[in-house]
């Protein structure tokens, strides 16, 4: 019945939006990377907008589904194919039982999203429990249950309606300055929004540490440990830039230059080490209005998947 | 920051956007009781008076920070949200929770005591009576998970952190940087001076409230000797 890892990639874990009410206990939210291709997958086969995906790095893990089911996989893009199949982004997908879904190459992106109708459900988890905090990566044989439900087809069906990521992922990068913006000296300031900062190999879901010409501030700064959020643009005293991510300490000393907002988070999160990113100075009544616009986006990607998924179910 | 959002005579508080879902109000700006009791009590009160659109409320030692979902609340309203709460008078009594936390002081389990009872010029004794002498404020949680920054230690003890961190220290270890003291709650590696380790779980992630600590708690340790604490830490690992 449930869907088995047949062999566990390089970084497979199971998330959702993350689990908040426990970051004055010194515990990060940790969810998705890409939160919005984890909403998409999950509207796609008519999910909510938190239920639990799985999160694939590349190699990505070999799954076995026993049961048939209704799935999607969008964000990275790493040349999926069920059986024999290839399984584009992006689009919903009927699996028979016995279906292996695997992953060729890393064609694009850094961070794949599984979603499978109803959420997956890791076997030592109860159905309904969405904190996935605590959860390990996945592992060889683990098992990740789902809500059973049968299809009239025994042959995939890939749906020929998709979800239009159009402008999500983009070259600049967004910041609202910081408590400590104002101690970068001028010319740092400057160095801000138009010098390339590279993606460094020491870049994880704790955070991307990024390469630059260092910055500096005018004078030397002490500071009191307070909390940050994901997205802080921490400098370091090397003058290089830790840009906080998923699972981020709840606390921080290091001066707050910025933070990349929320909408500009999935681009990051989706970029290899090696690549290079401008800032963008913004503030956040326009960050804010840019998420309520993303928000409303998503809203009508997932009227429209139930609208597509209610008419062909019921044929 | 415009004046007469607090009575006259109030300085305003610093606050400030931390990024596009959070939002800090800074109340003071070093390490002490009187700008810790506000954090706490805007702390508190925001937890009982807890808005929905609130996904998480943390308090530091001169700050509190809220993070929210700007889609149920822009900044707008949660800057006026947190004005308020903070105009509010400050209740004079905070309840806080005494705790009484066993630590071993034995050098088997303390790498750094006898140096910095050296560098201190005092003995070992002196070093356990002074750490043991005052209670300790949970000024707030932070670094790991359930890892109390607790503050603050007598002068003559405060010793700053090591100059090459450790790349494991053990869970339970008791720790020293500068005038703060503190409870690794898990291996991990760290940096803080240490001088003894309780046999205590400071973090369990199979209980509802995980974090044997909380913000605002008030802590008292007390010495026990070896056979103790690995008594106490058998005791704790057979669990109830």
């Amino acid at each position: 019945m449930p869907a088995r890892v047949l062999k566990a990639g390089f970084l497979d874990t199971v998330q959702n939006k993350g689990s908040y009410g426990q970051q004055h206990l010194g515990i990060n939210p940790g969810g998705a990377m890409d939160m919005l291709a984890m909403q998409a997958a999950n509207f796609l086969v008519g999910n909510d907008a938190n239920a639990n995906v799985l999160e694939l790095h590349f190699p990505a893990a070999r799954l076995l589904f026993e049961n048939a089911a209704l799935i999607a996989l969008c964000g990275a893009d790493f040349n999926a194919y069920i059986n024999e199949l290839p399984l584009p982004v992006n689009r919903a997908c009927i699996i028979g039982p016995g279906t292996i879904v695997q992953f060729q190459n890393n064609k694009s992106g850094c961070r794949a999203y599984l979603a499978v109708q109803g959420g997956f459900f890791p076997a030592d988890q109860e159905p309904g429990n969405r904190n996935t905090k605590y959860r390990q990566r996945l592992q060889d044989n683990d098992i990740l249950y789902f809500k059973e439900r049968s299809f009239r087809e025994d042959q995939p069906v890939i749906f020929n309606w998709f979800a239009n990521t159009t402008g999500w992922y983009r070259e600049t990068l967004q910041f609202i300055p910081g408590p400590e913006y104002d101690l970068l000296d001028e010319a740092s300031k400057k160095k801000l929004v138009t010098d390339p900062f590279l993606i460094t190999s020491q870049s994880d879901r704790m955070g991307y540490r990024m390469k630059a010409e260092a910055l500096h501030t005018i004078k030397a700064v002490t500071m009191l440990s307070s909390a940050v959020t994901r997205g802080t643009m921490q400098l370091l005293p090397n003058g290089q830039l830790i840009i906080l991510m998923a699972e981020h300490q709840t606390t921080g000393g290091y001066p707050r230059v910025g933070y990349i907002t929320s909408a500009d988070l999935p681009s990051l999160s989706q970029a290899q080490p090696g690549k290079t990113f401008r800032f963008v100075q913004t503030d956040v009544i326009a960050a804010q209005q840019k998420m309520l616009q993303l928000h409303r986006e998503l809203r009508q990607l997932q009227n429209a998947c139930i609208f597509q998924l209610d008419a062909y179910l019921k044929k | 920051m415009a004046g007469g959002e607090l009575p006259c005579g109030m300085l305003s508080p610093r606050i400030y956007p931390s990024g596009d879902h959070a939002i800090t109000i800074e109340l003071g700006n070093a390490i002490d009781q009187g700008t810790h009791h506000k954090v706490i009590s805007l702390y508190k009160r925001l937890q009982e008076h807890r808005h929905e659109s609130m996904l998480d409320i943390i308090p530091s030692y001169h700050t509190v920070t809220v993070v929210y979902d700007p889609v149920a609340a822009p900044y707008g309203k949660m800057r006026q949200r947190l004005l308020d709460a903070a105009q509010h008078p400050t209740s004079i009594e905070i309840s806080s929770r005494q705790l009484r936390i066993p630590v071993c002081y034995d050098e088997t389990v303390a790498p750094d005591i006898s140096s910095l009872a050296d560098i201190h010029r005092i003995t070992k004794q002196e070093l356990i009576a002074l750490h043991t002498g005052r209670s300790y404020r949970v000024y707030f949680l932070g670094f790991l998970p359930g890892f109390a920054y607790m503050g603050t230690v007598d002068e003559r003890i405060a010793t700053p952190r090591k100059q090459a961190p450790r790349t494991a220290v053990p869970a339970g270890s008791v720790g020293i940087a500068g005038t703060q003291t503190g409870i690794y709650p898990q291996e991990s590696p760290g940096g803080w001076q240490l001088i003894g380790r309780t046999p205590i779980r400071m973090f369990d992630a199979s209980l509802e409230n995980p974090a044997y600590l909380q913000p605002g708690d008030e802590v008292q340790f007390y010495p026990v000797s070896i056979a103790e604490f690995k008594k106490l830490q058998q005791h704790a690992s057979e669990g109830p």
